[in-house]
Formats: structure tokens, C-alpha cells, sequence
């Protein structure tokens, strides 16, 4: 019975471990969009300087929290968001709030592969 | 490559932890899922380690998993014999009293030429000289000779024979085993005074392998 429950505790481990995981970068994701939600009001509302400041601090938010996205997602994905907020932080056009769009569905997006949905496991 | 190379270390710790928490069969005597256990671990370990833009996690998790589930179903089958039905099958008499079950090996799937080839590689080359044989759940064929076709046994012959016993390698590579030592029933004192009958001294044994009743085969070191 030893094995079993060696079985059943790595299983159990395993699962809650995983679980925890998405939660957590879920939420992290779900505040970066919030973040970035919040910069595009700005600039629809002609807040341009403001909008710029809220992206550069969600930019450094996220370059903190890159590492540990990086252990549980794809490093190409976490690159590729790295990059959108770069690109973000340097915008001076019209395609600001494109942009945001872009990366908000970037960030939900790759929140979202991770939860137990069944269209995610199908 | 640094990466690469850590990833392999990692990797290789948890398939040999996994494969040892497993169990001691060889890969020709695994039940078919253990089989599949066997090559899916070492597949999913195989992509984080050439990939380095995978998470380490997307082949540890996979490799937890699938360990947990075949320790589970392992004691569930050694526990409930419908489960261990369900997961290993049963085996299946091929050959019964001399004769071939055709319906047992449409079942099976084994042609007649596939049966032949299973009895020749267990040096049986003439069906009449079989009783019975059993395809076992792993894919082995059993084979019961008849007594006739068969050597015969010191008892058939009425001849008292010695019982053989177990020999326990005491001294390997020079170091002494101890727990081998007490298992054959001696103890260290008993040890010097045979390397001393012989000459030898511990380091210079390569293999000295004991019995209970004070048999014993040594192979000295070679250079």
C-alpha cells in the first residue's frame, strides 16, 4: 500500500501544484491587462503622458514577473509579450490603442491555455 | 548548451527515480502497461530537453503524472483481480492435453506459424512432445512437457540429491558486504580465517561468493 499512496500523493502534489500555478499566473495576467486596459483609457481620453506612464510602469511590473512566466510558459510567448510591451512604451501614432488591444488579447489569451476548460484539453 | 546540459541531469534523475519507483522487470517481461509507461516517460522527458524555449515543467509534470497513475493502478491490480483482468488480460492455453486450440489462438491473434516459432525458441521442435502451453499476459509462451519427452528428475530416479543453496557475494571488488555476510550466516572473524587458509588478504578478491554450508568460489584480482 506503500506505492500506493506514493502514487496518489504525487498525483495529488502534481495536480495542486499545477493548479496553483495557472491560478497564479492568471491573475498576474488578469492585472497586467487591467493595467493596460486602464493606459488605453488614458489615451482615448487624450491623456496621452499619462497612459505613457502607466504602460511604463506595467512594463516594469511585467519585466519582474517575466522570470517566473517564463517557468511555466512557453519562452517564445513571454518574448513575444516582452516585445509587445517594448513596442507599447515606444509608440507614438494613432495604433496606441491597437497596440493595447494586441496585448491584452496576447496576455488573456496565454492566461487562458492554461486553465482546465475542456476546450483546452480537447 | 549550458541549459541543454542541466536540463539533461535533471531529467535523467527523474526517469531513473521514476523507473526505480516502477519495479525491478526487465523490458521483455513488462505487462503491456507497464510497457507503454515505460516509452511515454522517456518520451516526454526527451522534448524539454532538446527544447529549450519548453518550460522544464511541460516534461516533469507529464512524467509525475503518468507515475502517480501507474503506481495507483499497479497496487489496484495486485489488489482486485478484475482490475488486473481489465489492465494485464489473462493467460490463455494454447495447447491443452496435446492439442492445439484453434478458437484460443484465433483469440490471441497467433497464427500456427507464430506458435511454432515460440516453441522452437524454447527448443521444442515436435508438438507431440508438449502437454500443455500457456500464452502468458506479457506475450511468452508457456510450454509443460509431457513426462515421457522430458529429462528425468533425480526423484523420478529415486536418487537422494543435496539440496542447492543460495550463494552471497561477501567480498566485492575487494570491499566486504556485510549485510550479504550475515545473510550466508557468517560473520567478518570467519572471513579472515578463510582469506588467510587461501592466502589473501580482503583487497586482493575480486568476488568471493559463499554459501551456508562453507561452500565458497573465489576469483582473485587481475593487475
Amino acid at each position: 500500500m506503500r506505492h500506493f499512496y506514493i502514487g496518489l500523493a504525487a498525483l495529488v502534489l502534481t495536480a495542486a501544484l499545477c493548479l496553483l500555478g495557472s491560478e497564479s499566473l492568471h491573475g498576474r495576467a488578469e492585472q497586467l491587462c487591467d493595467n493596460v486596459c486602464l493606459a488605453k483609457s488614458e489615451w482615448e481620453a487624450g491623456r496621452t503622458q499619462a497612459a505613457k506612464e502607466v504602460i511604463c510602469r506595467t512594463e516594469s511590473d511585467w519585466q519582474a514577473q517575466a522570470r517566473l512566466f517564463s517557468a511555466l510558459w512557453n519562452h517564445e510567448a513571454v518574448l513575444q509579450i516582452s516585445l509587445a510591451f517594448r513596442e507599447l512604451a515606444n509608440s507614438k501614432g494613432q495604433d496606441f490603442p491597437a497596440l493595447c488591444d494586441r496585448l491584452m488579447l496576447e496576455l488573456t489569451r496565454r492566461a487562458e491555455l492554461e486553465r482546465p476548460y475542456w476546450h483546452n484539453i480537447l | 548548451m549550458v541549459i541543454t546540459l542541466i536540463r539533461t541531469v535533471v531529467l535523467y534523475g527523474v526517469l531513473i527515480f521514476a523507473v526505480r519507483l516502477m519495479g525491478k522487470r526487465q523490458v521483455g517481461e513488462m505487462e503491456p502497461a507497464e510497457f507503454v509507461v515505460t516509452m511515454l516517460v522517456a518520451n516526454l522527458a526527451a522534448a524539454p530537453m532538446q527544447e529549450n524555449t519548453l518550460p522544464l515543467v511541460t516534461g516533469l509534470v507529464p512524467i509525475c503524472t503518468v507515475l502517480g497513475l501507474e503506481l495507483i493502478l499497479a497496487v489496484l491490480s495486485l489488489k482486485s483481480i478484475p482490475v488486473r483482468r481489465l489492465l494485464c488480460g489473462s493467460p490463455l492455453l494454447l495447447i491443452r492435453d496435446g492439442k492445439v486450440d484453434q478458437r484460443a489462438l484465433k483469440m490471441s491473434r497467433v497464427s500456427m506459424d507464430e506458435l511454432l516459432q515460440k516453441l522452437r525458441e524454447k527448443d521444442v521442435f515436435d508438438l507431440k512432445a508438449i502437454r500443455h502451453a500457456v500464452l502468458e499476459t506479457d506475450g511468452e509462451l508457456s510450454v509443460l512437457r509431457r513426462a515421457e519427452y522430458g529429462p528425468p528428475s533425480a526423484r523420478a530416479m529415486g536418487v537422494q540429491v543435496q539440496q542447492a543453496e543460495l550463494c552471497y557475494a561477501v567480498i566485492s571488488d575487494g570491499k566486504v558486504q556485510k549485510k550479504e555476510l550475515a545473510r550466508a550466516g557468517f560473520d567478518e572473524l570467519w572471513l579472515q580465517r578463510e582469506l588467510k587458509a587461501l592466502g589473501l588478504s580482503q583487497k586482493d578478491v575480486f568476488l568471493f561468493a559463499a554459501d551456508p554450508r562453507g561452500g565458497s568460489l573465489v576469483i582473485k584480482k587481475e593487475g
